[in-house]
């Protein structure tokens, strides 16, 4: 099942946010390491991408918690009341590309020293898999969500 | 010939500015202590308390109440970076990865289940950005 990325919300925002902190921290201490030159091509990304073929074998109703953690690995996040529980795998990506044309021009002899002229462009996005389990550990549905796919690199960021 | 042998000396000197121009970078960064396996080879489901795994491994980063349990969340992660820097232009790419530890108490405050991740463990510096 595949649930349109509105009907998310922010419900579950908050603890997203509180989770990707640290991410926010390490990758802002690798990026400075990227810049300066004219043409920037740079990636940020954490965890792993869960595709919906790898989450084929749970059925509602009968794979245990076990058996999901077995295949998938232990979530990012677990949240939940008394009946219900939720296990959350979060993938987030963002791809930036940037040109300096006016330091490209600079290159030229005779033109060192022409003034920037940069286009930027980001694309971030976040691919979430959620599998939702009862009080005895028996998976009863699954859901994904696919941001991920729209980060690309793109030269034109009008 | 001549003309040809001066286009050649030309590539091979531009080739080599480029190689001997150009740079490479790595980072590392570590958020929270690891969680190795063998640091937590100690817990055992129905033996140990909480107060047990609390001496060893600390206050977790989080607490979830689920499921009727108590859930005790321990984080760690990792970043790497690495970059391939030309005069011109540099490509890069920071991999942030997750290990995640679970421990579940009953009511009586012992453990009844215990979920480990490790994916820092084999995590490898990757600079091409494209693709996967």
């Amino acid at each position: 099942m595949e649930i349109e990325r509105s009907t998310w919300s922010f419900a579950g925002g908050l603890s997203v946010n509180r989770n990707f902190r640290p991410i926010i921290l390490l990758a802002a201490a690798g990026l400075p390491l990227l810049f300066g030159c004219a043409i920037q091509v740079q990636r940020v990304d954490s965890n792993t991408i869960i595709r919906p073929a790898q989450a084929d074998f749970i059925v509602p109703g009968r794979t245990t918690m076990p058996e999901v953690v077995n295949r998938l690995g232990a979530p990012q996040k677990i949240i939940g009341s008394d009946d219900r529980t939720v296990f959350r795998y979060e993938f987030f990506v963002t791809k930036d590309l940037y040109i300096n044309y006016g330091q490209l021009i600079g290159f030229i002899p005779g033109l060192a020293g022409f003034p920037n002229f940069s286009l930027e462009s980001q694309g971030s996005g976040a691919n979430v898999f959620q599998v939702g389990f009862d009080r005895r550990w028996v998976a009863q549905d699954y859901a994904f969500l696919r941001g991920a796919e729209d980060a690309r690199f793109s030269f034109w960021p009008f | 010939m001549r003309l040809r042998i001066a286009r050649s000396f030309s590539l091979a000197l531009v080739a080599a500015a480029v190689v001997t121009l150009a740079g490479c970078a790595f980072f590392r960064g570590d958020y929270n202590g690891g969680i190795e396996s063998d640091r937590i080879g100690f817990i055992q489901k129905g033996v140990t308390t909480r107060s047990e795994v609390a001496a060893k491994l600390g206050v977790p980063d989080e607490v979830t109440f689920a499921g009727g349990r108590e859930i005790h969340h321990y984080r760690h992660y990792e970043g790497k970076a690495a970059m391939f820097i030309p005069i011109l232009f540099n490509i890069g790419r920071v991999n942030v990865q997750s290990d995640d530890l679970y421990v579940f108490y009953t009511d009586g405050a012992v453990v009844e289940d215990v979920i480990y991740g490790n994916r820092t463990e084999h995590m490898e510096f990757r600079w091409w950005p494209f693709g996967e």
